[in-house]
């Protein structure tokens, strides 16, 4: 392999990318050639001096947005049916029957439309969070079972306090931090393990002082949902977890609060 | 993939399960290709957008090159309507493979008082390098060296030949040795 060739082909080497037939000669070059070798040693520097390279990050804000975009701009488009298209006896029934349908829900929802419309909104934005930190690298910003590490982290980021505690010796271990978005405000999510389980506990100022902390129960999803509010703050609990599991988690989250109050 | 009459929840929900894992690739690549957090946002949500719409026609193979080639798509559709003096300064080495000469080399970005102060001397050398490389040398380093994508799949998100990968790729890394050799550490001899 003269250097000309060599030199064409020594990137292609360095990326593994090439042949072995063509890898065995650039090899070959290497072993004699000082320029070429030198050029092959610069390439590993340079390589080196890339793992500093920056890796930027989405902003939680921005993941929450692109979620929110879609379903802003997406035209409401409901499931085909071909059967009901194709017979038109059937699409009137199914029509009256919808309609009666959509009578009785409504009735049915009206009490709790704004507050529990609110509360199901949430629900649904927590648990989303929730499934989304499940994909692999979303997890945490901050991995670490020290209550001392990742209280720290979050200070300079949120504006806000919290107590952060390691429940390991009563089952629920601290995997780490992350930074949520939650109802357009900065949140922050303390995740747990417990068994095989992943628990979220996300934490947010609450808009009003309002708030006996009485825990509510939800199911979004197939996730279940804990949620109360207490000396200004939401605290909303997800995970696939047992919901006597889960519901003991809030206790114990909960006696912690009332004891340094 | 997206199947007809799903709601729509059901494909928002599809769209997610398939992108978000690639998001922050997705995100990097935009940062490093328009220089600059805001515009990087303001590329991917309308990346996002679109790659929902052309969602339908996914064919279901490798789902992280699909989403960097609509977001480097949507890049070059960006900065060639905001900043069209930065797109086409690199020399195609199989127009011009008679000329040694260097592509012109981008002004130095003047960092934020954050940066300077978060960045560590060795990352803040490469990262100065990587942003004064013209747009198409500096897109291809960053998909082989951050992204770890093949000589192939750089070929499809860039929508390139894969001849002209490799002569953009090596006539990167010479550049880039140029600056950084130009800016050496402190104490290191120029």
């Amino acid at each position: 392999m003269t250097c000309d060739e060599a030199r064409k082909y020594l990137d292609a080497y360095f990326d593994r990318e090439l042949d072995l037939k063509s890898s065995l000669a650039v090899e070959d070059h290497l072993a004699h050639c000082e320029a070429c070798a030198t050029r092959h040693r610069q390439l590993i520097a340079l390589r080196q001096e890339a793992l500093a390279a920056a890796r930027y990050a989405p902003s939680a804000a921005l993941v929450q947005n692109l979620r929110t975009a879609l379903e802003r701009r997406e035209p409401s488009a409901p499931g085909r049916l071909p059967l009901l298209r194709s017979t038109p006896g059937l699409q009137i029934w199914a029509a009256a029957a919808s309609l009666a349908f959509a009578v009785v829900l409504f009735w049915r929802v009206a009490p709790w439309l704004g507050a529990g419309r609110t509360q199901q909104r949430l629900a649904h934005e927590v648990t989303a969070a929730h499934v989304r930190s499940l994909m692999a690298d979303h997890l945490t910003d901050i991995g670490s079972s020290e209550q001392h590490t990742v209280k720290p982290w979050f200070q300079g980021k949120l504006d806000f306090s919290f107590s952060v505690r390691d429940w390991a010796s009563d089952g629920f271990s601290l995997v780490g931090g992350r930074l949520e978005y939650i109802d357009d405000t900065n949140a922050a999510a303390l995740v747990y393990k417990s068994g095989k389980h992943l628990v979220n506990l996300i934490i947010w100022p609450a808009r009003s002082s309002g708030g006996d902390g009485t825990a509510r129960k939800s199911t979004e999803r197939g996730f279940n949902t804990y949620s109360w509010t207490e000396t200004g703050m939401n605290y909303w609990l997800v995970s696939d977890l047992a919901d006597a599991e889960l519901l003991r988690f809030v206790h114990l989250i909960q006696s912690e609060n009332r004891s340094k109050m | 993939m997206p199947e007809k009459g799903l709601s729509k929840r059901e494909r928002i929900d599809s769209f997610e399960q398939l992108c978000l894992p690639h998001l922050k690739s997705a995100f990097n690549l935009a940062r490093w290709l328009t220089r600059n957090e805001h515009d990087a946002e303001d590329v991917l949500q309308e990346a996002y957008l679109r790659g929902f719409i052309f969602f339908e026609g996914f064919n279901g193979a490798n789902a992280r090159t699909w989403m960097l080639k609509v977001v480097r798509n949507s890049c070059y559709t960006w900065l060639q309507k905001n900043r069209p003096s930065e797109v086409g300064t690199a020399f195609d080495e199989e127009l011009h493979s008679d000329r040694a000469q260097e592509a012109p080399v981008f002004g130095r970005r003047e960092q934020s008082p954050e940066e300077s102060m978060v960045s560590k001397d060795t990352g803040r050398r490469i990262n100065q390098a990587l942003e004064a490389l013209p747009l198409e040398f500096r897109e291809v380093f960053i998909l082989r060296e951050l992204e770890g994508l093949t000589y192939k799949e750089i070929a499809e998100v860039s929508q390139i030949a894969l001849g002209t990968v490799m002569s953009r790729l090596s006539r990167a890394r010479d550049q880039l040795q140029r600056e950084l050799a130009r800016h050496p550490r402190d104490g290191d001899q120029p």
